[in-house]
Order: C-alpha cells, then structure tokens, then sequence
C-alpha cells in the first residue's frame, strides 16, 4: 500500500487544504515549514491566524476559490504577476531583491459542497531573482545603447562640422573672398597641375593676363565700393566668356589671369581674348553708375614661352605692357 | 487545409457553446466586479496557424502595445489558449475591478487579466471537454505586455496547425472591454472537436 501523504510531505511543493472561510483542514510539511508553525497544529486554525492578509488579499482569494469551486476547474496566481499569495520568508541563502518568497499558486477545487479547495503554492524565488536579474541587465544594454547611439550622433555631428570647416578653411585659402575666382595659391596648383598633364601628353595652353584698363580712376572717383562691385562684376563675366575647365584667378587688384586648357593654336586663344574685349567694353550698370570699361590682354603660350609658373606669368605680362602700349583694349601675344 | 473550415452549422453550434459557457463565466466576472457583466461572442473564425501574428495585429487595429496570455490544456482534449487585450481594454478592466482610476500598477493590470482569462478559459475547455467526454488539466497561465513593433522578435508557438479566433466582447457598467481569444488546436483535435459538434 503506498503512503501517499509520506510522498505528500517529502514533495517540493506546499499544498493546503482550506474552505471559502479560510479555515485550515490539512497542510502539508512544506506548508508547514515555510509558515513557521507545527504540521499538526495548523490544522485546526484559520488562514489569518497565521498570515497578516489584507481584506483586498482575501477578497481575492475568495474570488478565485469561487471560480475553482463554480468551474470545478483550477484557478491560478503567478509569481510574474502576484508576486506571493502567503507572505512566506523565501529560503534563499544568498541576498535576494525579495523579503518573501515569490509564488506560482493553483487553487483546485475539492469538495464543492463543503466549498473546500486545495491550494498548491509552487517557490519561484530563484526564477523571479533571474527574471529580474535579467531584466536588469537588459535594461542595462537598452541604456548603454541608447548612450552609444548618443555618442555616435554627437560624433556624426562633429564630423559634419570639421568637415564644414575644413570646406571654410579650404575655400579661404584657396578662393579669392572678393569675387569667389581662384586665388594666386589654387592658380599656382592648376598650373603645376597643368605643366604636369602638358608634359606627359605633348600638349599645349594657355596663359592670358589681363587687366582693367584705368581702373584706378573708377575707384578714385566712384570710390572703393563701386571698384569692387566692378571686380565681382568682371570675374561674373569672365566665368560666363571662358570653358567650365578653365582657370580664372584674380591674380591682385584689377589683375586677372586665365589658364586655358588644351590648345591646338593660338587662334583660340585669340578668338578667347577677343570674345572677353568686346564682352568687357559693353556698357555696365555698376551700384546706379553706368560704366564703360576696357580690357588689355597679354597671352603667352606653354611650352613655348615658359614651362613654369613664373615663366609664363612673366611672358604674359611683357605681352600685357605690349598690348598697353599699343593704345589698350586690345591683346597681344608675347614676342621673344 | 480547407476540409478543417468549420460550415454553417458546425459555427452555429460552436457559437451555442461558447455562449453557454461565456454565459457561466459572465456570473463569476459578475460577481467579481459586484456589477452585471455581459460577455458575448460577436464573431468567430478559424485561421491557419502561419497567419496567427497578422491576425493579432489586424484585431488590435493601431493600437502599439498589448496584453497575451497563454495557457496550456493537456490530456485527451490538448491545445493552448492565447488571450490579447489592448492596453485600454486591460486598464479598464482592472480599474473595475480594483474599482480604483489612479494608481494601478502593471502587475494589478496582469493579475487582473490573468483572472478573467483563466475564468473564460477554463468555462470554455471545460465546456469543449464535457461535449468530447475527454479529460485535461491546466497548466500555470502566463501574461506579457507586447509591443507591436517587435513582433518578429517574440519566440514563434509550434505544434498546431489551426486557430479558432473568438472576439469576446465583455459589456460591463458602461464599458466595453474587448478580448481576442485564440484556441490553437492540431488536426487531430480540431477534427475530433468537428466530429462531435456534428454529433449534437
């Protein structure tokens, strides 16, 4: 004959038997231990003889042994949701972020017509403890992440901003401020650049040097204001007169020089200078002053009058005195 | 898969079912709110398993986060039962329940729905076992809030081939507190369940 409450007892599990009023009919060891009272004496009491439950705690209890007892079907309390239906101390050994041990309750039916149910409380202390750990640590990684996430966006946006000021630096020191056109430096780049390419393929370009014919007096008499808005004028228009793969520096003041590339003759390049004289002596509206200036134009040729940058600056600007003293608004090519 | 569709009488008898055991659970929610409580089964369906995710995001509309409950049922009559509430629907029912508005915490919401749950599961298989003669026990309920967005992440059910959505609708004082109950089956069961509606 197997004794079943010897097994009852030896099981990991509390079991109790009790009625709609709480009155105790049976417990197990388990039960027993884990309340702190002797087996055989908890029989005879009531639930809150030994537990400090509140009306709410009871009143939910009473509901579920209602639905155990009316389905004749169990009724249930998760430690994830419930925490502990019996305020019991949880018997872990190592500190717990618990002060009670943490329940999975079924509440079966027994006798209905006694209105009796069995209670099973099932100890979940250990699994909650690693739920909650877990939680921890997944919360942990969510907020390292959303640090992480951070620091990226803030390094992105530092990034874009030395990007941009490295454009800014770039720019200042290779454009000129006042019309936007090249500066001596990135003239000076192209043309090594130029020489280069030249070289290695046999070809040839062209350097014209170009200023404003008496631009002293429009700044003299119209004043600095006026001078400069010429100048943005000007380089406007030599952009428009020239390829988009040529070169137009502002070299100083109202000097100007233009890299063009890939010559087969030097008549493109005075159908260029041409093109530029008659675009630049056309009427202005400058600042509500109608202005009428000229142009001369040196031109020297690479590799036949120079083959670096001094070389062919210096030929076309023998050739712009030429062309100046030939009476202005015109241009010549340097003569050795 | 066709052959497992239920016709129109097998779903006019289901629904009777269903009505008579929502009925028994009606009282004993009834009786936990101190109010009257009415639980009726608008509609009923039955879907392949691979299309259970797209049925919960269809029910819950645009609503982001929810509740799922699930319960395991074992013996001769074997299956699981899946319930989901939007947020609203599970805060409403805990405020009538705690009757307090402020202050609710999400483990009373989960507490809160896990009893609903077990009593309209345990009406409702208890009912299906009666009709099959079979016999099964319960396993411990468990409850998650869920968000939408992550649905792809949530580990996948295996082990059933069909799914009978019930929309439960519970009218309770002037609340409307919607659910979506699913009851996963495999063929076996599902044919079973077939064999001895027809029967009645």
């Amino acid at each position: 004959m197997i004794n079943c409450e010897k097994i009852i007892d030896s099981i990991n599990v509390g079991i109790l038997t009790i009625d709609t009023d709480f009155n105790i009919y049976y417990m197990n060891k388990w039960f027993a231990l884990h309340s702190e009272i002797i087996q055989e004496k908890g029989k005879n009491l009531n639930l809150c003889d030994i537990f400090k439950l509140s009306p709410e705690h009871l009143k939910s209890l009473s509901r579920h042994m209602k639905t155990a007892l009316t389905l004749q079907s169990p009724s249930f309390y998760t430690a994830d949701s419930n925490n502990f239906v019996f305020p019991m101390k949880h018997s872990l050994t190592t500190k717990s972020i618990f002060e009670f041990m943490q329940q999975d309750v079924t509440i079966l039916p027994y006798d209905r017509d006694k209105k009796q149910v069995t209670i099973l409380v099932y100890d979940q202390t250990i699994l909650m403890e690693e739920k909650a750990k877990c939680y921890k640590e997944s919360d942990a990684l969510s907020h390292a992440n959303k640090i992480a996430n951070a620091t990226i966006k803030k390094l992105e946006s530092a990034k874009n901003k030395l990007v941009k000021q490295k454009d800014i630096i770039y720019k200042q020191a290779h454009y000129d401020q006042l019309t936007s056109l090249a500066n001596r430096t990135l003239l000076h780049e192209r043309f090594e650049l130029l020489i280069e390419n030249a070289t290695e393929s046999d070809k040839k370009f062209g350097v014209l040097f170009l200023d404003l014919d008496y631009f002293k007096e429009v700044n003299d008499s119209l004043g600095h204001d006026v001078g400069d808005e010429l100048l943005r004028y000007i380089a406007k228009l030599l952009l428009r007169e020239t390829r988009k793969t040529d070169t137009v520096a502002r070299f100083g003041g109202d000097e100007f020089v233009i890299l063009v590339d890939d010559v087969e003759s030097e008549k493109i390049l005075s159908n260029i200078a041409q093109k530029i004289i008659t675009a630049i002596q056309e009427p202005h509206k400058i600042k509500n002053f109608d202005l009428q200036v000229t142009t001369s134009i040196g031109i020297s040729m690479f590799p036949k009058n120079g083959i670096d940058f001094n070389g062919l600056i210096k030929s076309a600007d023998i050739a712009l005195y030429d062309a100046k003293a030939m009476g202005r608004n015109n241009f010549t090519f340097f003569q050795k | 898969m066709a052959k497992n569709y239920f016709n129109a009488e097998q779903e006019d008898a289901l629904k009777e079912l269903i009505n008579v055991s929502f009925g028994l659970s009606a009282s004993l929610i009834g009786d936990m709110l101190d109010s009257h409580a009415r639980l009726h089964v608008p509609e009923i369906s039955r879907i392949d398993i691979q299309n259970l995710d797209a049925t919960i995001i269809e029910t819950l509309e645009n609503e982001e986060e929810f509740y799922i409950t699930k319960q395991r049922f074992l013996g001769s009559f074997n299956g699981e039962v899946l319930f989901i509430f939007n947020s609203y629907s599970a805060y409403s029912f805990c405020r009538l329940l705690l009757k307090q508005e402020e202050n609710i915490e999400e483990s009373d919401v989960k507490s809160s729905i896990l009893e609903l749950t077990n009593i309209i599961t345990s009406a409702c298989i208890g009912k299906f076992c009666e009709i099959i003669n079979g016999e099964t026990i319960f396993k411990v309920p468990s409850i998650e809030k869920r968000e939408i967005s992550q649905m792809d992440k949530y580990e996948k059910i295996v082990g059933y081939e069909n799914v009978i959505v019930i929309k439960t609708a519970l009218d309770i004082e002037r609340e409307n507190i919607l659910g979506h109950m699913f009851i996963l089956l495999n063929n076996e069961m599902l044919e079973n369940l077939k064999t001895t509606i027809d029967k009645l």
